[in-house]
């Protein structure tokens, strides 16, 4: 096998495999047919199983973003945004120190002790 | 004791080996990964120390971070929190980007056969710098003035050091940060962040001391960065999207605030640009001035140390120089984030082990030839992999033939012992040339450097001439200031100079040594010590017993884009693909017109 074929096989399994995953996440039958695919173009080797590659692989890529970015929106609105509050309500001085220029000096006394020990 | 100090994952990465004290070996990663500002764990740059130094990964006691993760995590949580719910983007590309191999620096030493025994320990980012500024200043007790982009939440931070310690003092904290603030306008001006600070530097002196650049200064006051009296600043974050997006600024903002838009990178420069560069310079320098009137006050010093990204800026070091705010100033080499490394290495030494600083009158960093060399061996294999063709000469000759063959107009490479730390090259990884030629700049800009550029090259001037040539006459090894040339040696500016733009004024010969004499008759000079570096004192010293001229060109030895070149490898690969005519490696004296390889070398098919 030459180093092409090699990367090409490398490829489309691991993309049968994601694609896989997806159908068991999602349940769409798609998925499952993308996958078989994948396997079969990954074991041939016509011409097509090589431009296959870079279209399955963007299919998965966009996937793979959207579901990414669905991911953190939620975390995002659903953790982080309403924590933000009680965090701007407990750190009113901090927050103010970010947005608003109401003060002589930006310059702030450092408080904390040079420690070499721990990582906070 | 053995301490290794790493600065990694996020701008330049780098290991610093020091042992009781005294600096072993320093080496930045991109100089052997060849990706500039490689911020990759730098494991080459840790062999190389080792290797360097005759040191086993076992045989190091200590191992220092530059800064500490979770702070750095804790403030981009809150920096979300603070700007909700517009910092979803932003959120995204943290997520995306993470990986305990980005983020943990124990994971990574996992990889190295560590001694089980070896503490691990963590400095702060900019108490890495402070301590990188002032344990090897040749001061006794000192200001420490650190700005940079960000660290964990630190911007700027004014301590004092005394003997071995360091008192941090006052801080400005993120968002509100110069090194951003010019970053941001290094991106309006369409060059890359992180590495073209330097361009927009080198821009400024081209922006008129107009009405429109005075306008452009009022603008940014009023609107974007507000200058407090002692030097702390408050940024309105309407116009900056590096809290909240994936971008450092607010380009419809920007647009609405200058008229223009941002320059695309390969977009001719017109003069608006180089009169927001004058402008945003000039308000850099006005914030740093300030700062240095804060830090001397409460510090009650009149020495001054600087390290951060910011203290790159040779241009507004000078101004603080100049402002006699403080009687003596000392500029870490490597300022950026790779010297982080170094001081986290010499603070964890003096600061947590409270171990004595022995002063001896000089800075403690070796001229900065603290990183990897080669023996003559190692050079000769390396020219024999790529058949080339040598003479060997001995040195006193080398360089007498160097310093003939520069005054006779040639361009040469010149390599020679340890490399330098720090991003300038100071003789022994440089190209040198004739300053006095009149098209030189140009012949290496286009045939080496295969670059456009408008900013001159640096002159290495025998240290006892600096007087008298440049006012005011600054002791600067490392290239960290910028003097002016006297007024015998400029040219009388034609009429119109102000009008006459980025090209004319570049093109116009503006002294006697016009490959290195910026528009404003500025040059970033480096002095050349005798004792610090003999050799390179010496090809100087040559070079002015031939042409009555103490100066020689000095740019660093490698392509646009590229690291300077750290082995003999590099340097020859280097030297064949472009127009040098010389190249001098140890004592091996290689001629291009003999070579072999004219081109690039395919470093695959040479291996078949
Ligand atoms: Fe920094």
């Amino acid at each position: 096998m030459t180093d092409l074929e090699k990367e090409k096989t490398k490829i489309l399994i691991s993309l049968g495999i994601g694609f896989a995953v997806l159908y068991v996440i999602l349940d769409k039958k798609i998925f499952i047919y993308l996958s078989v695919l994948s396997v079969f173009l990954s074991i041939t080797k016509t011409k097509i199983s090589f431009q296959a590659v870079n279209y399955l692989k963007k299919i998965f890529n966009f996937i793979q973003n959207l579901l990414f970015g669905i991911l953190i929106f939620s975390l995002y609105f659903a953790l982080l945004f309403p924590v933000s509050f009680f965090w701007r309500l407990l750190n009113k001085e901090k927050f103010c120190y970010f947005l608003r220029n109401d003060k002589e000096t930006f310059l702030l006394e450092v408080k904390e002790k040079i420690n070499f020990k721990n990582q906070w | 004791m053995k301490i290794m100090g790493i600065s990694a994952l996020y701008h330049d990465s780098a290991a610093v080996l020091i042992e009781d004290g005294n600096i072993i070996a320093a080496n930045q990663e991109e100089r052997f990964t060849r990706v500039k500002h490689d911020s990759s764990f730098p494991y080459k740059a840790i062999n190389a120390c080792l290797e360097q130094s005759k040191t086993g990964i076992k045989d190091i006691d200590v191992f220092v971070f530059y800064e500490k993760p979770y702070s750095k995590f804790e403030r981009i949580t809150e920096t979300i929190y603070a700007f909700a719910p517009k910092g979803f983007i932003s959120l995204k590309e943290f997520v995306k980007g993470w990986s305990l191999k980005k983020f943990s620096f124990e994971y990574n030493l996992k990889d190295l056969d560590i001694n089980p025994k070896a503490e691990i320990l963590y400095s702060s980012h900019h108490l890495s710098h402070a301590a990188s500024a002032f344990f090897p200043s040749p001061f006794e007790e000192s200001a420490v003035l650190t700005v940079d982009g960000v660290g964990e939440y630190s911007t700027t931070l004014i301590s004092k050091g005394i003997k071995n310690d360091i008192v941090p003092l006052k801080e400005i904290r993120f968002p509100h940060s110069i090194g951003l603030f010019y970053s941001a306008f290094t991106y309006f001006l369409g060059f890359k962040v992180n590495s073209g600070e330097y361009k927009l530097m080198g821009l400024a002196p081209y922006g008129n001391k107009s009405r429109r650049k005075n306008d452009f200064k009022e603008k940014i006051k009023k609107e974007i960065m507000d200058i407090k009296k002692d030097g702390s600043i408050f940024l309105n974050q309407a116009y900056f999207e590096y809290c909240t997006g994936n971008k450092m600024i607010n380009e419809k903002k920007f647009f609405n605030l200058f008229g223009f838009k941002k320059r695309l990178e390969n977009e001719e420069i017109n003069q608006d640009h180089c009169d927001l560069a004058l402008a945003v310079q000039e308000l850099t320098e006005e914030v740093m001035i300030n700062l240095a009137r804060t830090a001397r006050d409460i510090a009650n010093s009149q020495n001054l140390c600087l390290a951060g990204g910011v203290a790159l800026n040779c241009v507004s070091n000078s101004k603080i120089l100049e402002s006699e705010i403080f009687k003596n100033i000392w500029v870490q080499p490597a300022a950026g984030d790779a010297g982080g490394a170094l001081g986290a290495a010499l603070g964890a030494y003096h600061i947590h082990y409270g171990k004595e600083r022995k002063l001896t009158g000089y800075d403690k960093m070796k001229g900065s030839f603290i990183g990897v060399e080669f023996s003559n061996d190692e050079i000769k294999k390396s020219l024999n992999k790529f058949e080339a063709v040598y003479d060997f000469i001995e040195y006193k000759d080398l360089v007498n033939l160097t310093a003939t063959l520069l005054a006779q107009g040639n361009i040469i490479g010149w390599f020679q012992g340890k490399m330098e730390w720090g991003p300038r090259a100071l003789g022994n990884r440089s190209i040198l040339a004739d300053p006095r030629i009149d098209d030189i700049q140009q012949k290496i800009n286009m045939k080496i450097k295969r670059r456009e550029g408008f900013r001159p090259f640096a002159p290495s001037v025998m240290e006892e001439f600096v007087e008298e040539y440049f006012y005011p006459a600054v002791y600067s090894p490392y290239m960290l200031f910028v003097s002016y040339f006297n007024g015998r040696y400029r040219n009388i500016l034609p009429d119109g100079y102000e009008n006459m733009g980025v090209k004319g004024k570049l093109e116009f010969k503006k002294s006697l040594f016009p490959a290195v004499t910026h528009v404003d008759f500025s040059s970033r000079i480096q002095s050349v010590n005798q004792e610090t570096n003999p050799l390179f004192y010496g090809l100087i010293k040559e070079f002015y017993k031939i042409t009555g001229c103490p100066m020689i060109l000095n740019t660093s030895f490698n392509l646009r884009g590229e690291p300077i070149v750290a082995t003999p490898e590099d340097a020859y690969r280097c030297f064949v693909k472009t127009d040098m005519d010389y190249l001098v490696m140890g004592n091996f004296f290689i001629e291009r017109k003999k070579q072999k390889y004219k081109e690039e070398i395919d470093l695959d098919k040479l291996n078949d």
